[in-house]
């Protein structure tokens, strides 16, 4: 079953097309491998699905539901969670502080709740909520520091967890492994599986290609804004389209 | 820590008992000020929104509380809650332009809407005594007036307790925790399901309340307002107590306050080099105290 509907969605920015007419779907419970060249719109699309840009035609449709008429913090709650390429970390806040807050689509606050200092309960939930997640990314021994102290990887693991506070559906991972040497995207990959078999549809957009090929059940190409493959993985490696659009030699296969 | 807050509030308990009518005029002035130095701890520290524009919410409580209590005959103790509430209505609307811009054009927006309020206010005479002013009857408990700034001053602490009691509750929970994320990373914040409106709004309204009753509070002290009061450098002095204070906690806003209510008084005998000294003051403290002067008390623990 199709859990993501992306229909003919295109964007430009000041003159540039950056997506164009681009269509396809995420199955329920998939990996779905999303790469390109630089420049291709891969991130332009995960922002487009996230709510974060609006794209100027073209459908988004998750569980069948148009998610371009919800607004950015609304889709948490329909179970819709993303990382981005270069951290967005709270950060001067904690490591479990940043988890915390992944979290607050869960908890519906009062505000009244809140100033009188009577909304202990929730709250509680909401810290066990982050103590789970601190102990399945093993974040434990870090929980207290400011997020920013963490080497780099770390951050990148905090900044999962804290998508995966609110126990999402769907996951949107912006290149979750650049800056990584082999041995941290080997974990990444590792953590991949790990949601597959939590039942979370993962969205990946990545450049490292071993683990792209390793994690993926189905990957989709853009180049240029526009989808030029789709398919498993050994049959997007050999497509020639690929191959030159890598090289940028695309004039040699026409 | 909950014996230094006892000991705080009886410190600020006792304080008026070694004082006489002057020195109890000046505690008084600091609690107003106190109210408003809360109000910019929830709208710049928490949320990370930057008004220049607070004597304008200062001045709407001042008016709405004045004009119920004269012309309405509504009890103070009422009056100046309804003052408070009659800001917090436009602080909500002062939010809207804020979900659109930020920073130097927030700012603008805020400057604005409070030139537009003493501009109102000064040409609506018929209600507001315009350049007459408004003369404002002491405060009254129950019918029964409290003559003395000693007597108000017990009223003011206890606003001012009850504030910074929910001013810190809000800061340990998830509300004002998701105002603060927004401030660190709006986008992140909105993808963890938190709604930027909500809380931009909300954060507007509850400074713009405290700062109305602040209003309303301080009339009801001076006992006349003019237009003349509230601005733009009242608006300044404002931002000026919560930086010098730090935007971190209660007592930073005390002290910011206690700062401004007193800095003009001692600093009167130095007569032409007062506003010199003053800003001597202002440049030392952000060059050595980044985070106000309730960052000291950590410095010294630390330091030991």
């Amino acid at each position: 079953m199709d859990l993501l509907e992306i229909d003919r969605l295109s964007i430009a920015f000041a003159g540039l097309q950056a997506l164009d007419n681009v269509t396809f779907s995420v199955r329920e419970g998939e990996v779905l491998g999303l790469i390109g060249p630089n420049g291709a719109g891969k991130s332009t699309l995960l922002n487009c699905i996230s709510r974060v840009h609006t794209p100027s035609a073209g459908s988004v449709r998750y569980r069948g539901e148009d998610l371009l008429r919800r607004q950015i913090h609304e889709l948490p709650a329909l179970g819709i969670r993303r990382t981005f390429q270069n951290l967005e970390l709270f950060k001067d806040a904690t490591v479990r502080e940043n988890i915390v807050l992944g979290g607050a689509s869960r908890y519906r606050a009062s505000v009244l709740a809140d100033l009188l200092g009577v909304s202990k309960k929730a709250e509680q939930q909401l810290a066990a909520r982050a103590d789970k997640m601190l102990k399945v990314l093993e974040l434990e021994a870090h929980a207290d520091l400011r997020v920013t102290a963490l080497p780099y990887g770390l951050q990148k693991s905090v900044e999962l967890a804290r998508a995966l506070a609110s126990e999402p559906k769907l996951l949107l991972l912006d290149e979750p492994a650049a800056g990584m040497n082999p041995e941290e995207s080997r974990r990444v990959g590792q953590n991949i599986h790990n949601l597959q078999k939590l039942g979370i549809t993962v969205l990946l957009v990545e450049h490292d290609m071993r683990l792209v090929m390793s994690v993926c059940d189905r990957i989709v190409v853009l180049d240029h804004g526009e989808k030029i493959a789709e398919g498993a993985p050994a049959a997007v490696r050999g497509n020639p389209a690929v191959i030159a659009a890598y090289l940028g030699e695309e004039e040699a296969v026409a | 820590m909950k014996w230094a807050w006892i000991a705080g509030v009886a410190v600020l308990a006792i304080i008026p008992l070694f004082l006489s009518n002057y020195g109890w005029y000046i505690l008084s002035v600091t609690m107003v000020y106190a109210l408003v130095a809360l109000s910019l701890n929830i709208l710049i520290g928490m949320a990370g929104q930057i008004s220049i524009g607070h004597a304008g919410f200062w001045a709407l409580g001042a008016y709405a509380s004045a004009i119920c209590i004269t012309k309405l005959g509504v009890p103070f103790i009422m009056a100046i809650f309804v003052g408070g509430a009659v800001a917090g209505v436009f602080g909500a609307l002062v939010a809207l332009p804020a979900l659109r811009v930020s920073g130097h054009y927030l700012a603008i927006a805020t400057l604005a809407f409070a030139i537009l309020v003493q501009q109102v206010l000064f040409e609506w005479e018929s209600v507001t005594g315009g350049r007459q002013g408004l003369a404002v009857p002491r405060p009254s408990l129950f019918g029964v007036e409290i003559n003395s700034d000693f007597g108000y001053y017990y009223l003011l602490l206890a606003l001012f307790l009850g504030a910074a009691w929910l001013t810190r509750n809000l800061r340990g929970s998830l509300t004002g925790r998701s105002m603060m994320a927004l401030r660190m990373s709006a986008v992140a914040a909105q993808c963890c399901g938190i709604a930027r409106a909500r809380h931009i709004i909300l954060a507007f309204a509850l400074s713009a309340f405290l700062t109305g009753l602040s209003g309303a509070l301080y009339g009801s002290l001076i006992g006349r307002l003019s237009t003349e009061t509230f601005s733009l450098t009242a608006s300044l002095s404002f931002l000026t107590m919560a930086v010098i204070g730090g935007l971190g906690s209660e007592v930073g806003a005390l002290l910011g306050a206690a700062f401004l209510a007193a800095a003009p008084e001692v600093l009167r005998q130095f007569k032409d080099a007062e506003m010199v000294i003053y800003g001597a003051i202002l440049v030392l403290c952000m060059l050595f105290l980044p985070h106000g002067l309730a960052s000291l008390g950590r410095r010294w623990t630390f330091s030991k």
